[in-house]
């Protein structure tokens, strides 16, 4: 007889499926980061040299917008395969917690979102013209992933609620758009701070302060809420 | 002829009438801005209605997802139309206001983007919930969001604290008390306690209605009407 497995080991089974899933069909991870690239392509190309202090507030805008959009693309995928097999229905049946599914979907785009990030911003350094030690800068690193914790938070979130939505490549990105603005502002304001003055001061303390508040009430609303969201009705 | 909601909503209407001849009528212009500012008595109540409809859609959606076999959303909906109807209201009122005053109908300050943000929500709310045939997936889904929605309001509340804002920072809840003139600020809470009733009241008679519609679709599916 076989053993019911434990929160944590469903939360690894399901991510390591997910991530597998990932590498098979190609496409869900070529297409953020195609997508990204032509962002940064097209702000290159059409807008001319700038000084210097409005490039780095130029790549700090670029690459959050490139970010904003790649995880759009993978969070509004990220219950396809569940929904195509017919998961829901089996989770019911199965002694998976449906708190570990969705922890294990958060991390898996958290994943996703952490190379399409890193390669966001390489391609964006270079297209700029900035400094390659920005990419080693404890601070702008923390702050790419306080944004991609709080995006990827609301974004599972809202992907599970709109799971069984007819129209949910309309009404995610409508629910999306305004609930990540306070995430993307916060960083944005962050970062220029930072890259301009590199000074901890009252200011940068504020906006990193608010990031992190909105990343724990995101992040806290996907674990409460997020496993009532995917159980299917009796 | 009436029962007691739609009483107390014909009551409140005919207070929140008076209430604007006073407003017109009774208290001074304003040093600064002119008779422009009487547009207060409209705007400010309409945001604070707003604001109660979102507290009304947080209670019901908690209520609603403690009872995950329910599948009955009729205030949390009732209060979401009200709330977007309020929050058309205080966008456009503080568009009129903003026009002489900042020389301009829009511009993406803050508290305007997050009270946006607000409309927008409460508009995909309503798509949402059409959008998932009716079950308890409905209800889990749509309580979630009208929580996520409530958490937009004191977001809205503090936001000309948090950033630097073209709006006017707080002047009737502030550390060392409200900066109008004495009738100014009487006449401007006993509006913004007569929008909360009149809000209040709209919701619980658009919850009637909701609840007559659903009563007739179901007579009318087994035959009886």
């Amino acid at each position: 007889m076989s053993r019911d497995p434990s929160w944590l080991q469903s939360t690894l089974v399901i991510l390591r499926h997910s991530l597998r899933i990932d590498i098979a069909a190609k496409e869900r991870l070529i297409t953020p980061v195609f997508f990204a690239a032509i962002i940064l392509l097209l702000f290159s190309f059409a807008i001319p040299e700038q000084p210097p202090e409005i490039r780095s507030r130029m790549m700090v805008a670029e690459s959050l917008l490139a970010i904003f959009f790649a995880m759009q693309i993978a969070l509004s995928r990220t219950f396809e395969a569940e929904r195509q097999d017919k998961v829901f229905e089996h989770l019911r049946l199965s002694p998976v917690d449906s708190t570990a599914f969705i922890l294990a979907k958060l991390l898996h785009v958290l994943l996703v979102g952490s190379g399409v990030s890193f390669f966001t911003l390489l391609l964006s350094l270079i297209l700029q013209g900035q400094d390659f030690s920005i990419v080693t800068d404890p601070v702008v690193l923390g702050g790419c992933f306080l944004t991609l914790l709080g995006l990827t938070g609301i974004g599972v979130l809202l992907a599970a609620i709109t799971l069984r939505a007819d129209g949910q490549q309309i009404i995610f990105p409508l629910l999306y758009f305004p609930l990540s603005i306070p995430v993307l502002l916060c960083a944005s304001e962050a970062l220029i701070q930072w890259l301009d003055t590199h000074k901890w001061d009252d200011t940068m303390r504020g906006w990193a302060t608010m990031l992190i508040a909105f990343d724990a009430i995101y992040l806290t609303m996907t674990l409460l809420l997020g496993s009532e969201s995917v159980d299917t009705d009796p | 002829m009436f029962d007691k909601p739609r009483l107390s909503l014909v009551a409140t209407i005919i207070g929140m009438i008076v209430q604007w001849l006073l407003a017109w009528f009774w208290v001074p212009v304003d040093d600064a801005q002119g008779d422009v500012y009487r547009i207060i008595y409209l705007h400010v109540p309409a945001a604070f209605a707003a604001f109660t409809s979102a507290f009304v859609l947080a209670v019901a959606s908690i209520l609603a997802l403690r009872s995950p076999n329910s599948s009955r959303l009729d205030l949390s909906k009732a209060a979401t139309e009200v709330g977007l109807v309020f929050t058309i209201l205080t966008l456009a009122t503080g568009s009129i206001w903003g026009k002489p005053t900042w020389g301009t109908w829009w511009t993406w300050d803050a508290r305007l983007t997050t009270t946006f943000l607000l409309a927008l929500m409460y508009g995909g709310w309503l798509l949402l919930h059409n959008a998932i045939p009716e079950g308890p997936s409905r209800v889990r889904s749509c309580s979630i969001l009208g929580l996520m929605i409530a958490v937009d309001v004191p977001i809205i509340y503090k936001s000309v604290t948090w950033w630097r804002t073209l709006h006017q920072p707080q002047t009737i809840l502030r550390s060392g008390g409200s900066t109008m003139d004495g009738d100014m600020l009487a006449l401007l809470l006993s509006g913004i306690a007569i929008m909360v009733i009149v809000c209040l009241s709209m919701i619980f008679v658009r919850r009637q209605n909701i609840r007559l519609q659903e009563t007739l679709e179901e007579k009318s599916l087994r035959g009886v009407v």
